[in-house]
């Protein structure tokens, strides 16, 4: 009886998980072996695909070449300034928006149910959008000397207009800010809804105790949300290191001046796509990305470490 | 009564095969939406010219997003067109390994193309002796200049003869009235390059052959960008939309630099109410250090139409090119659709070519067939369109606004060529 059981539950495991596992292999797995072999092979032209008879001595159909790629990409002072460039990009979108969110989620709380759905839709409407109208937007609104910034702000204090996507010590900052801008709104809903399930009772203990904005925040609201933050967090983690859409309008698929916006995915595309900067290597654009995977992997790790102690309290 | 079922059955399977065959279209990338509406219109001229059933598919990409796609279809072998019109900022990027499209010497020889395509501009598609494209446009940079504006502030575009002389037209422009005069874009290094003489390349492949040259260029450019009579535009590129809404429609500057393509599709694209303002002139020369004056244009960019050497219909392809870079009407429908002034030399006595041009009330083609004469060569090189797009996006606005001096610049771009190309060629 318990064997037959065990069976079912198995079997039904298989059923469960098997999409899933297939698609993993399918969509994961294989993609990724084929990406290591592509890491290894030359970035010329291959004269199968060509379907043309080699002219060129030391090309030869799918030519490996051991570690080259990523010894070239190591050497490639660009790849680490756009890893550096991420991560500033994801800390600075992280720890902005957090904060912010949950300073507009707490003020939202105490709102009538009307004027708290109307200002959040407004809010909202940021993350709605797609990428690249919101970096349109936010062009226009940084433009050297027309844009709203400078026309609103910067000229009527007296001061020179700011080129904002033209010094490199304004455009990772205009850059989280946008991102900042975008993902507030979403990330406030978020919070809203973890804050609307802490037990009224508890509230009301909180006011009859007389507790300050600070104990309420570290005792009640912290607490009772501590879950969507990380999910939060891990989110807007996710989306910096893939951010590309609203980079590559911003400042027309380049880095910027000095590379001062070049972002991981960006400088990939650079690397891979003869588009991006007339460069045409694949092999190398994929031994970058395999590079990066055990910094994310750990990252992930981390950050689940970090959830699985507050689970174990 | 088998034997019969089974020839039926052969007979049948011959004839699908055939005419399976008949109707495959030749397939053609573009990396320009506008052009669709050429070659659908040229693949008709074609069928009726050749009175014969021609089926041109024709997709068309955005300017980068061709490259890419053809990228990935050349390295993965899969869905390779049979003809692409590519522009030569990008040709050399495919250049990287054995070539992957047909070399066209032989026939372009006989269709007397040779002779009749502008050769410095057949040799921007040339690779070691291989003539693997055939160029479309004559990319003759000119300088376009606000017409009612330097009419108003009394300047005298024809006194412009020198690099010097813009200069100090504009300084005076500058102390007077405190107005810019030219819109700087990072693609011009390379042309200014080319019209003091020089190039990316040397003959041997070294890159940058005369620092000195770059170095003065950078200088000079730096200075007047310094001076406030040369600005940079937002994005460092003449080529975005919302320079022509925002930087020329409010007249904060008077003159850009570009070439035909660029004043006969942009400016009515981008900037249609500003009709009748823009006027064309030859570039101010650079001054040689015997005190002659170096040529009043380079080129840049341009189309070219190539096959692929993976193409299946390769003599039906190339029937094609060879129809629309040689019949009249198509080189005249190419220059008045706004797509380009044509390379092909025969066609600069068309007078539809040399009149005068609606959106600028001036003839280009007059002032381009006087300048073509005078076009600098282009050193074609697989690493130059890193150098074109390394300058451009990278170092060039950095020493415009001050942050790297030319010479920091000119270090920099050098090792970031050096790190991109890898140290194992």
């Amino acid at each position: 009886m318990v064997s037959r059981r065990l069976s079912i539950s198995s079997n039904s495991l298989i059923v469960l998980l098997g999409p899933f596992v297939g698609f993993w292999l399918f969509f994961w797995m294989m993609p990724l072996i084929f990406g290591v072999d592509l890491s290894m092979r030359s970035d010329l032209l291959v004269e199968k695909s060509l379907k043309v008879r080699s002219v060129h001595a030391e090309v030869s159909d799918g030519a490996y070449v051991g570690f080259d790629n990523y010894r070239k990409a190591y050497r490639d002072e660009k790849f680490w300034r756009s890893l550096k460039n991420s991560i500033q990009y994801v800390l600075g979108t992280v720890l902005l928006t957090l904060p912010l969110a949950l300073a507009l989620a707490i003020r939202l709380i105490g709102l009538p149910r009307k004027a708290q759905g109307l200002l959040l839709f407004l809010l909202m409407i940021p993350g709605l959008a797609m990428p690249s109208v919101l970096s349109t937007l936010f062009y226009l609104f940084f433009h050297g000397r027309e844009g709203f910034l400078n026309q609103y702000l910067i000229l009527p204090l007296g001061l020179e207009p700011v080129n904002w996507m033209m010094d490199p010590s304004f455009i990772m900052p205009c850059m989280i800010f946008q991102s900042v801008w975008r993902w507030t709104g979403l990330v406030t809903l978020f919070f809203l809804c973890g804050l609307e399930g802490i037990p009224r009772w508890q509230l009301e203990v909180a006011k009859m105790e007389g507790l300050g904005g600070w104990s309420k925040l570290r005792i009640l609201w912290m607490p009772g949300i501590g879950h969507l933050i990380l999910f939060a967090a891990i989110f807007l983690t996710v989306d910096g290191f893939a951010s590309f859409s609203g980079a590559y309008v911003l400042l027309g698929g380049s880095g910027g001046i000095l590379d001062s916006g070049l972002l991981f995915v960006t400088y990939l595309y650079q690397v891979a796509f003869p588009g991006g900067s007339g460069r045409f290597d694949f092999p190398t654009a994929t031994a970058m990305s395999l590079m990066v995977m055990p910094f994310l992997a750990t990252l992930l790790y981390g950050i689940l470490r970090i959830r699985r102690h507050r689970l174990g309290k | 009564m088998i034997l019969s079922k089974f020839f039926l059955l052969i007979g049948v399977a011959l004839f699908l095969f055939l005419k399976v065959l008949e109707s495959k279209d030749l397939e053609m990338w573009i990396s320009s939406f506008q052009d669709q509406v050429y070659y659908e219109k040229m693949a008709a001229l074609y069928g009726e010219s050749r009175k014969k059933d021609f089926n041109l598919s024709v997709s068309a990409y955005g300017f980068r997003e061709m490259p890419d796609k053809l990228g990935v279809a050349l390295r993965t072998g899969q869905g390779i067109p049979d003809l692409v019109q590519l522009d030569e900022t990008f040709f050399g990027v495919f250049l990287n390994g054995p070539s992957p499209f047909l070399n066209l010497r032989d026939r372009a020889k006989n269709a007397n193309l040779l002779e009749d395509l502008h050769p410095r501009r057949l040799e921007v598609f040339t690779f070691k002796d291989e003539l693997l494209g055939l160029p479309q446009s004559l990319s003759a940079m000119m300088l376009y200049y606000r017409k009612d504006l330097f009419d108003e502030f009394g300047i005298e575009a024809e006194d412009i003869e020198t690099w010097e002389g813009f200069r100090k037209v504009g300084q005076k422009l500058m102390e007077d009235r405190g107005q810019r005069m030219l819109a700087l874009d990072g693609t011009l290094f390379d042309v200014f390059l080319r019209q003091r003489g020089s190039d990316l390349f040397g003959k041997k492949g070294n890159f940058l052959p005369d620092e000195k040259k770059a170095l003065s260029i950078l200088t000079e450019f730096a200075e007047m960008s310094q001076a406030q009579i040369a600005v940079m535009p937002d994005r460092g590129s003449v080529f975005d939309p919302v320079f022509f809404s925002g930087d020329l429609e409010s007249g904060e500057v008077l003159c850009v630099i570009g070439a035909d393509w660029y004043g006969l599709d942009l400016f009515p694209q981008f900037a249609p109410g500003m009709s009748g303002m823009w006027g064309m002139m030859p570039l101010p020369a650079w001054k040689n250090e015997n005190g002659s004056l170096g040529p009043r244009t380079a080129t840049f960019a341009g189309q070219g139409l190539l096959i692929c050497k993976a193409s299946e219909q390769k003599e039906e392809a190339w029937e094609f090119i060879e129809f629309v870079m040689s019949n009249k009407e198509a080189n005249a429908e190419r220059f008045l659709q706004g797509n380009s002034f044509p390379a092909y030399q025969p066609a600069w006595k068309d007078p539809r070519l040399l009149g005068e041009h609606q959106y600028f009330r001036q003839s280009m083609g007059k002032l381009l067939v006087e300048l073509a004469k005078e076009i600098p060569p282009v050193r074609v090189d697989p690493r130059r369109p890193q150098a074109i797009f390394l300058m451009q996006e990278n170092y060039f606005g950095a020493v415009m606004s001050g942050i790297l001096t030319p010479l920091e610049a000119m270090e920099q771009y050098r090792e970031a060529m050096q790190t991109g190309w890898g140290n194992v060629r």
